[in-house]
């Protein structure tokens, strides 16, 4: 890819090799339904307060209707508090994939500075860096989130920079691939020779040339963290209650799942159905990137 | 060959100091300590929790007593546990084999699922079934481990009652259910990658020869084309094994399973810094040593891989 | 010719692959008949359908995508086109046996080349598993490999050497019928004369009857009994090798010869023969070679030329040869 634009003219070529993945990307059904569940989900997320009242639907304590199975009223049922279950699933959107994106744009922010510095500089800077990430990725990633959280306290933004953390290893690795099969094209020495500032070669010349592969990470990224962000939220170190973020809803539906299963049923399948289509969406994407992976 | 497991039992080493000084140091950092945890509903004055502190060795600087732990460490002491005042190496070996009882129970479930449904999927690329495979693997791959374990419990214990619902032991029937969750968990990527890495060796030409010389079809698939497709297939296997070893925790505090990740659990709930620690560390370098013992059985499966290895080690 | 000693019988054998909606047309009514210790060179261009001839005789095309048609494929009598699986397993490397083109790729690179060769043995023969090592290692020295090797990898061994043990594990059961895709076209100059010469001696001393698939004329003159010219997934002349050499009648065969690199007369330039073959999904309806054809008519681009028999040792496929003043360039010399 990258061997194509240093010949013609940088920008015309990558739109229209855009235009060529998107075609691609068209092709494939799985990412299609994918991409559409996520702008779904995603303007959801972004209107549910416009039609659900935080106060008087979430937060709202229903002695009256405790415990009613899923049925018309309620479609998937109440929980322990009389709360409307379905009502607090859509709520929770707006959690999960807040926390989902940040999380994401943490690792990436985080994963692509180290990615870019190491590649570009190569040893020895390389190699400290590199050691670092060793070792955060030895750690399992739910043990570093819990350790994390548990220092700093159970918060959003705490839960946030704990998964982000975990999401680091991998966006560096593919950031540094990225930047050493660019790094020595000869554009960059055009740009070096021009006498440009080694941020502005990083940022201008060699960012936009690793953009496809890391996009594609990113997106694996979104999926990643909102499982693992559920994982931390059952163990009770993600968002405080009663906001009804997925995992939260599981963990404190747990207490009665020998009864009322379909208080773990509802938000799980969301979280499912979130994850599938974000993961569905970067399987496409990476396919549509390289098509020879496919065949 | 053996140079070379030397040298990357070598490197291992400033990764797992690594890890223990940046758990060490995050665990310090908490807000609250072991001793408000001790302490706590106990009438006590503010010197007197301090003194407690003092007599714990916890007021001085922190990078102190790292040096003091990392120590230890290097002599095989990973220090006592604050609760319950045991050696923490103790506590983990006592927890560890159910731990790696599940760990190895959900790889053979791994094994058992993903690899036919791979070599299935591969075999008929592009069918309807492969498809649905596909899906269904990706699904395992978007599925929170501890939200199919709860499910799988309601419809196991609660509505069949075919199994006891949390036994809190390592018996048969009371690890089927979380190896089970956790096998299918690990089984997204492992069929996928037998997927791919089949339709690569699939397309060779050493499987003409075979089938020219009459070998059976599924002998062709099961020995011939297998063998070559096995390094990555051992390599997400043993990934996920290692991981299993590390990241079973949620897992086993949805089923009560008594082993290491509920202990380290329980150890950062009660703010017990020096087990919370030594669990980690004792994870991590598990995890990264059964990496490398994947690494290393490579040369048996490959023997172009050996052939590397002993160059490799001649030259050094 | 009595149809007892008949080892590969092919009739009217048509292959097809189905891709993404279109048919690509890789083998059109051929014929083969090979006789028990005979040798017949299948001659032709990259694509015109050699190797898929003989993966046909096999029965080891892919289907899907492939499709065989034919009235017949024989092997030692025994029905390839209709034999279940299990019966093909036991057919294959028994009777019939097949040599591939690039020895590199061909071999396991994770079982040892003994291991290879004593597979073939045990699944065809009744012998134990030290016997058939017994035996792999004898096939091995056949070859000219010291069975001290035998414990080796494919990738400690060189080219040549790979082809050797690709073709000890063919020969391991002697099979009746021999089929060999460009054997040495992989390999040195020097190599390629080498294992040739080992062939030769190999088939005299079992009586194989072999297929030797190949686009270099050169080997065909030295070690092949009748010869079979493909082009575009037909064959457009067959005769035994006297005849298909002196005898040429075929405008296409006619090109293969000229564009041989003439050994006695260096300063006579080669003649290519211009232009491609046509793309196998789409055939001209006519003769398939008439676009490159310097003796083509309106009529060739029209009409399917039918085989016609030049004498009982050969025939050929082409329109013009009915004219009886016709005649290409090559037998006016010969002539």
């Amino acid at each position: 890819m990258a061997k194509k634009n240093e010949v013609k003219s940088e920008k015309v070529v990558i739109r229209s090799q855009g235009r060529e993945i998107w075609r691609r990307l068209t092709k494939n059904k799985g990412a299609m339904i994918g991409l559409a569940i996520i702008i779904l989900l995603t303007i959801l997320a972004c209107t549910v307060d416009l039609f659900i009242d935080y106060d008087t639907q979430i937060a709202a304590i229903d002695a009256k209707h405790r415990f009613v199975d899923p049925c018309a009223e309620f479609p998937f049922g109440t929980d322990n508090m009389g709360r409307n279950l379905f009502i607090r699933v859509i709520y929770g959107t707006k959690y999960s994939l807040f926390i989902g994106v940040m999380g994401t744009v943490f690792a990436c922010v985080v994963g692509i500075t180290l990615g870019l510095l190491a590649g570009y500089y190569g040893s020895p800077v390389d190699d400290v860096i590199m050691r670092i990430i060793d070792i955060i990725q030895a750690i399992p990633a739910v043990m570093m989130g819990i350790v994390i959280v548990s220092a700093l306290g159970a918060s959003m933004t705490n839960l946030i920079i704990a998964i982000g953390i975990a999401g680091v290893p991998y966006l560096t690795r593919i950031t540094r691939a990225a930047v050493l099969t660019v790094k020595n094209q000869e554009y960059i020495e055009a740009a070096k020779a021009v006498g440009l500032s080694e941020a502005a070669i990083m940022v201008k010349h060699i960012l936009p040339n690793c953009v496809s592969p890391i996009l594609v990470a990113a997106t694996m990224q979104v999926a990643q963290v909102i499982l693992a962000a559920s994982s931390l939220s059952f163990l009770g170190l993600g968002v405080p209650v009663p906001s009804p973020e997925w995992g939260s809803l599981l963990s404190a539906g747990r207490a009665y799942i020998a009864s009322h299963a379909y208080l773990c049923l509802y938000p799980g399948i969301a979280i499912v159905i979130t994850v599938l289509a974000f993961n569905l969406f970067g399987d496409g994407f990476r396919d549509a990137l390289d098509p020879k992976l496919r065949k | 060959m053996w140079r070379y497991i030397v040298k990357r039992i070598l490197m291992l080493i400033p990764v797992v100091i690594g890890a223990s000084l940046l758990v060490f140091c995050v665990m310090n950092l908490s807000k609250g300590d072991v001793v408000s945890v001790i302490t706590a509903g106990a009438d006590m004055t503010n010197e007197q929790i301090e003194a407690v502190r003092e007599a714990m060795g916890l007021n001085r600087p922190l990078l102190v007593r790292y040096g003091e732990y990392l120590f230890g460490m290097l002599r095989g002491d990973f220090g006592k546990s604050a609760i319950s005042n045991e050696p923490v190496l103790k506590l983990f070996f006592t927890r560890f084999p159910a731990t790696v009882k599940l760990a190895i129970a959900s790889s053979i479930v791994n094994i058992v699922l993903s690899i036919p449904l791979g070599i299935f999927s591969a075999r008929h690329q592009g069918s309807v079934a492969d498809n649905a495979a596909m899906v269904f693997a990706l699904m395992g791959l978007s599925m929170p481990a501890f939200w199919l374990g709860l499910m799988l419990m309601v419809l196991f214990c609660v509505n069949l009652q075919w199994l006891p619902a949390t036994g809190g032991g390592t018996d048969f029937k009371s690890i089927i259910l979380p190896a089970v969750t956790m096998g299918i968990g690990m089984m997204a990527t492992t069929t996928r990658t037998t997927r791919s890495a089949m339709l690569d060796v699939l397309r060779q030409d050493y499987l003409r020869t075979a089938r020219a010389k009459g070998v059976p079809e599924k002998k062709v698939i099961n020995l011939h084309a297998l063998k070559n497709a096995m390094i990555p297939i051992l390599t997400t296997v043993g990934t996920q094994l290692a991981k299993a070893f590390g990241g079973g925790a949620v897992i086993e505090m949805v089923f009560a399973y008594p082993g290491v990740g509920k202990l380290l659990l329980d150890a950062i709930n009660n703010r017990d810094t020096t087990l919370a620690c030594g669990c980690i560390v004792l994870q991590t370098t598990i995890t990264v040593v059964v990496l490398l013992i994947v690494d290393i059985l490579y040369a048996f499966v490959d023997p172009r891989v050996k052939a590397q290895y002993a160059k490799g080690g001649k030259k050094k | 010719m009595e149809t007892k000693n008949t080892v590969l019988d092919i009739e009217n054998l048509s292959v097809e692959f189905h891709v993404d909606g279109e048919i690509a047309k890789s083998v059109t009514d051929v014929t083969i008949k090979l006789h028990e210790g005979t040798t017949l060179g299948l001659v032709g261009e990259t694509g015109a359908g050699k190797t898929t001839t003989a993966l046909a005789a096999l029965n080891l095309i892919q289907c899907p995508p492939g499709v065989i048609k034919a009235d017949k494929i024989e092997v030692c009598g025994n029905d390839m086109l209709h034999a279940k699986q299990h019966e093909l397993e036991k057919i294959r490397g028994k009777d019939i046996s097949m040599i591939f083109q690039d020895p590199m790729t061909s071999l396991n690179p994770v079982f040892d080349v003994g291991t290879q060769i004593q597979e073939s043995i045990l699944l065809h023969e009744k012998l134990s598993r030290e016997e058939a090592w017994e035996k792999a290692m004898q096939m091995l020295e056949l070859v000219g490999i010291p069975r001290e090797r035998g414990h080796e990898y494919p990738h400690q061994f060189s080219g040549g050497m790979k082809q050797r043990v690709v073709i000890a594990i063919s020969l391991a059961c002697t099979p009746k019928v021999l089929i060999a895709d460009e054997p040495t076209t992989a390999l040195d100059v020097t190599i390629q004369a080498q294992v040739l010469e080992m062939m030769k001696e190999l088939r005299d001393k079992y009586g194989t009857a072999m297929i030797m698939i190949t686009h270099d004329l050169g080997i065909v003159a030295e070690s092949c009994d009748y010869v079979a010219v493909m082009y575009a997934g037909r064959i457009i002349e067959y005769g035994t090798l006297d005849e298909i050499f002196n005898n040429t009648r075929h405008p296409y065969t006619e090109g293969l010869f000229n564009s041989l690199p003439n050994i006695h007369n260096r300063v006579g330039k080669l003649k290519p023969i211009p232009g491609m073959m046509p793309d196998p999904r789409s055939i001209p309806e006519g003769c398939a070679f008439a676009d490159r054809c310097p003796y083509a008519t309106d009529e060739c681009r029209r009409t399917l030329p039918e085989t016609l028999k030049v004498n009982d040792d050969h025939v050929v496929a082409c329109l013009r040869y009915n004219e009886p003043d016709f005649m290409i360039e090559r037998s006016r010399k010969n002539g």
